[in-house]
């Protein structure tokens, strides 16, 4: 199975073929994402710009850690954005592109833990 | 700190096979902990990993077992950007905690930015040994135990 986002080749560096971690990490992963996606959301709607650069600088790291680029840049935009322009409009449009990539990184991520569990 | 990043031969040849008992991550970032344990294991760097998910947490926790050395970590991989109490603000509390805990543990930092600048007068008085960048990576954690000053710990031990 390949994915368009989840690199199962990049992960497997820090879990050695430990599949229970690994499984366990995307699990904890999903979830923690979905809560601060929720608090930037907030943020954002409030034009708040230390819970946007904090809840962004957060996403940003986490995203790193799954080896996925393409989010980790967007959250990095947005980092910058609300650091240096303050543009909230700019950064709604780039939390919107986030969000529906997350989903397909989420949709991804629950295919793998269903094969997972069928191949049992 | 450029200087605790050289690399003796000698020294590590010495101490291999020697690992820390106890290592202490302080970071508020939930992904960030379950990665960075992940990479202590998989590179053997020590045998037990403790996780505090804030400063004041990680000062509270040193203070209770000032008494009971072998629950002191010989390392602490801190975090800088924290809310609450910051990287920074631990570094202050901790050089006023007793000798008994300050003489036993270092501190390599563990950050998405880096502020080595400002962070200076704990580099120059041995305090902070190493300073890494997130995301943290098996490598980085590999070239870490390569380093002189990880090896000066271990042969302490």
């Amino acid at each position: 199975m390949i994915y368009r986002l989840l690199d199962l080749n990049y992960l497997d560096e820090y879990f050695l073929g430990d599949t229970p971690s690994l499984n366990l990490f995307l699990e904890l992963f999903v979830a923690s994402v979905d809560a601060d996606l929720k608090v930037l959301e907030m943020a954002i709607k409030q034009s708040n710009v230390d819970a946007t650069r904090k809840t962004s600088h957060k996403l940003k790291s986490a995203y790193r850690y799954m080896g996925i680029k393409i989010l980790a840049n967007i959250f990095e935009q947005i980092e910058q954005s609300a650091v240096k322009n303050r543009n909230f409009v700019e950064i709604d449009v780039l939390f919107q592109k986030g969000l529906s990539i997350n989903l397909e990184m989420q949709e991804e991520v629950i295919l793998y833990l269903n094969l997972i569990t069928l191949n049992d | 700190m450029t200087d605790s990043q050289n690399i003796n031969i000698e020294n590590i040849a010495a101490n291999l096979g020697k690992t820390l008992d106890l290592v202490m991550l302080i970071d508020d970032h939930d992904i960030s902990n379950f990665m960075a344990q992940q990479v202590i294991i998989n590179t053997k760097i020590a045998k037990n990993s403790v996780i505090q998910p804030a400063g004041f947490s990680a000062i509270n926790y040193l203070i209770k077992r000032k008494d009971q050395p072998t629950e002191i970590p010989q390392l602490i991989f801190l975090d800088l950007d924290m809310p609450v109490m910051s990287g920074t603000e631990f570094l202050l509390k901790f050089a006023s905690l007793p000798i008994e805990i300050t003489s036993k543990c270092k501190i390599v930092i563990l950050s998405g930015f880096d502020k080595k600048a400002e962070l200076d007068t704990w580099i120059k008085n041995g305090t902070i040994i190493y300073y890494l960048l997130k995301p943290l990576k098996p490598s980085n954690l590999e070239a870490f135990k390569l380093s002189d000053a990880y090896n000066k710990l271990v042969s302490e031990l």
